[in-house]
């Protein structure tokens, strides 16, 4: 038979079984991945149940960012709650005033106001407001049988994907994903007859969480006390009427946040003093910090994730060693960009002080980036401008297919752009060579011998 | 060398053969599939209707339910191979159904996800059935709030020839794009890919764009990560106005900075 005609017949047998691999209801068992649980009270912040955050999200990139909205489990539990509720009463507030004003940038003060008070209900009906919680381990809040995880309960079997993603473990993305879901709602609920007008913020505030509790067909549900959960409605009704939460607030000035920073998961200092906060790569540490380009070795197991502190995506054995492809500090806490043949991800490395215990000096890596000595190929169809300093005055051209030797690498802050240092002709100067982060790009410039 | 015209890829007798085959094969599939779900959705439906003649349901309720049947009675009777999709978007708007309703979410949840695997199911017998009445009523689908009705419906869009895809312009920009889901994006740029038409692309970039700016923080990420497969020169003014406009440090605004100055770079020669 024909090779052509045997592929084509194949192909025509893959067609007809439709791939069902897509995101759908997934049927995880209580507690899915969930380790080291343990219980709480029903009180805010302190909300049954929590397992470890690890599986999700790193408990260092965690602790770096996220400090002031940890509840401290072994502290004086009402200190820590009025501490912890006053921090996280800020961020729900400036998270929920940040995502309205991103959506619909002429709204009204007294909109947010009424939005603001709406989410903050949610947080209470949700989760008493819990999210991460620290004893010996830092946990995450799991409640309605582990499937609900955090501060917004993001069910894991319909939003799989997103939480096996640490979208539901990362703080700001959990809100902003159940702000999406509530915003949807509240521009919707105008439009019904159960809502008398867009300015009837507090009936909208009800309808919406009607349709945030049961979906958006079910959005007057608050107006039928006969309905099967109209309780939900109620309790809704009766935070937003109370504000519990209030009680709890004490007068210290909240820590100051940042919240596009804090949803960035490779940005480092979140300062809101400011604006512009600190590039993670070429921060002024010690020299024990390695440089891209360097090798390191691992001394522990430790897990591979897609960002500093993010999705885990593998885990690479101690003794193994790596060529760091980007560095990245975050409040202290180390990060380094590694990779093992298709498999590329951030280690966590300690901070200044545990350093050693985490990785040492390397050797016999395969090399990722180009080092000192190393023979590199011009890749662009062009050729690629050689420049006097990173980003200067052009020199010349270098062709296409140009072997060149370097002398030696630089990366540029902010922007993460990898120049290396060649001698062309007699012309000594530097050559663009792709970015390392968030894209990386380096292949499209040059390939390393 | 041989001449490519003397030598077709394939001839009508291997063409046949291959049809045939490939009928036989989707067959066993999809008849075994449509069969599990008719049946399924109909018991569910009868026996939601029994549970309900033993409860007390407001007006509304019942008459959802009888609508639903009669639908389902009419639909069963016809040779519709669209019965079983057609059964489980009754589904959601009746609420009748015997699906799972232990929560609050959960029966909306369990229709729609009924509703977007019916959509799967029945992909090959709608694109393979496509005409002009067909394309409209598709485009239904697209309306729907829930995500995985809209990953189905565009997955079918996808199976389309180009020129019955690009109807569904609209419905990628206005319901796919500007949804807040951002796990639809290697399907959304497979669409964008087979876009050839500039007035088009023009008009996606500028709704891509407009939902970076002012969509969910969580999309805005998401596209502001693929907007590199979409900078060229023409598009590049467009992305740099946009970057002033993103949040300073958030993550949308690092992944379009650091595409816009590889363009600029590569556009530069380094």
């Amino acid at each position: 038979m024909d090779n052509k005609y045997v592929k084509l017949l194949l192909l025509a047998f893959l067609l007809s079984f439709p791939s069902e691999s897509f995101a759908q209801f997934v049927n995880t068992s209580n507690y899915w991945n969930c380790s080291n649980r343990t219980g709480g009270t029903w009180t805010f912040g302190h909300a049954p149940s929590a397992c470890s955050v690890n599986p999700f999200i790193g408990s260092d990139y965690v602790k770096s960012k996220f400090s002031p909205y940890i509840f401290d489990d072994s502290a004086n539990r009402a200190g820590e709650r009025e501490r912890y509720m006053s921090e996280m009463h800020n961020l729900v507030i400036k998270a929920s005033e940040y995502y309205i004003k991103r959506r619909k940038p002429s709204v009204s003060a007294t909109e947010v106001k009424y939005f603001n008070e709406a989410i903050l209900a949610i947080t209470h009906q949700e989760s008493f407001m819990t999210h991460y919680r620290d004893g010996s381990i830092l946990r995450m809040m799991r409640g309605d049988f582990g499937h609900g995880h955090g501060l917004m309960q993001i069910d894991d079997r319909w939003h799989f994907a997103n939480v096996k993603d640490g979208n539901a473990a990362h703080l700001i993305k959990n809100l902003f994903y159940a702000l999406d879901i509530y915003y949807e709602a509240w521009q919707l609920a105008p439009s019904k007859n159960c809502v008398p007008s867009s300015t009837a913020y507090y009936t909208r505030s009800r309808a919406a969480y009607s349709a945030y509790n049961g979906g958006l067909d079910d959005i007057c549900r608050f107006r039928n006390p006969g309905h099967s959960f109209a309780r939900n409605d109620s309790n809704f009704k009766d935070k937003l009427d109370t504000k519990a939460w209030s009680r709890y607030i004490n007068a210290v000035s909240p820590t100051p946040v940042n919240i596009a920073c804090l949803a960035n998961t490779t940005s480092a200092n979140c300062s809101t003093t400011n604006p512009n906060p600190t590039p993670p790569n070429e921060p002024p540490v010690s020299t024990s910090f390695f440089a891209v380009g360097e090798l390191i070795q691992l001394l522990k197991n430790i897990n591979v994730r897609q960002t500093p502190g993010g999705k885990r995506v593998a885990t690479f054995k101690a003794g193994e060693s790596f060529q760091v492809l980007d560095r990245s500090l975050t409040n202290g806490a180390r990060y380094y960009l590694i990779q093992k043949n298709n498999i590329k991800g951030y280690v966590y490395a300690g901070t200044e002080a545990t350093h050693s215990q985490w990785v040492k000096e390397g050797r016999d890596a395969i090399l990722y980036l180009p080092v000192i000595g190393s023979e590199i190929t011009v890749l662009t169809r062009s050729g690629t401008n050689l420049r006097i300093t990173p980003g200067g005055t052009r020199l010349t051209t270098i062709p296409n297919g140009t072997r060149l030797s370097v002398l030696s690498v630089q990366v540029t802050s902010g922007l993460k752009e990898l120049y290396v240092k060649v001698k062309y002709g007699n012309q000594t100067g530097y050559l663009y060579s792709g970015t390392l982060a968030p894209r990386y790009t380096v292949s499209n410039w040059i390939s390393i011998r | 060398m041989k001449n490519a015209k003397s030598q077709p890829l394939i001839t009508k007798s291997e063409l046949s053969l291959l049809f045939g085959g490939f009928i036989f094969l989707s067959s066993c599939y999809f008849v075994n599939k449509s069969m599990k779900n008719t049946e399924s959705v109909k018991k569910e439906i009868v026996l939601k209707n029994e549970k309900y003649k033993t409860k007390k349901e407001s007006k509304k309720t019942d008459r959802n339910i009888a609508q639903s049947l009669e639908f389902e009675n009419k639909n069963s009777n016809s040779n519709d191979p669209l019965s079983t999709l057609k059964i489980a978007e009754t589904c959601i708007e009746s609420k009748a159904c015997d699906l799972p309703n232990n929560d609050p979410r959960a029966y909306s949840l369990a229709a729609y996800s009924n509703l977007a695997s019916e959509i799967d199911a029945n992909r090959f017998f709608i694109t393979t059935n496509w005409n002009s009445e067909r394309e409209v009523d598709f485009k239904r689908f697209f309306k729907y709030s829930n995500g995985f009705v809209k990953e189905a419906a565009l997955r079918t869009v996808l199976a389309l020839k180009d020129r019955e895809l690009l109807a569904f312009t609209n419905e990628l920009a206005i319901n796919i794009i500007h949804d807040h889901n951002a796990q639809m994006m290697d399907l959304t740029m497979e669409f964008i890919d087979r876009i050839q038409d500039t007035n088009v692309k023009d008009q996606i970039e500028n709704e891509w764009i407009q939902a970076m700016i002012t969509g969910s923080p969580n999309k805005s990420e998401a596209l502001a990560k693929y907007s590199h497969e979409l900078i060229n020169e023409q598009s590049i003014p467009k992305f740099k106005k946009a970057l002033n406009k993103l949040p300073k440090g958030s993550p949308e605004r690092t992944h379009l900075e650091s595409s816009v100055r590889e363009f600029e770079m590569t556009q530069a020669g380094g």
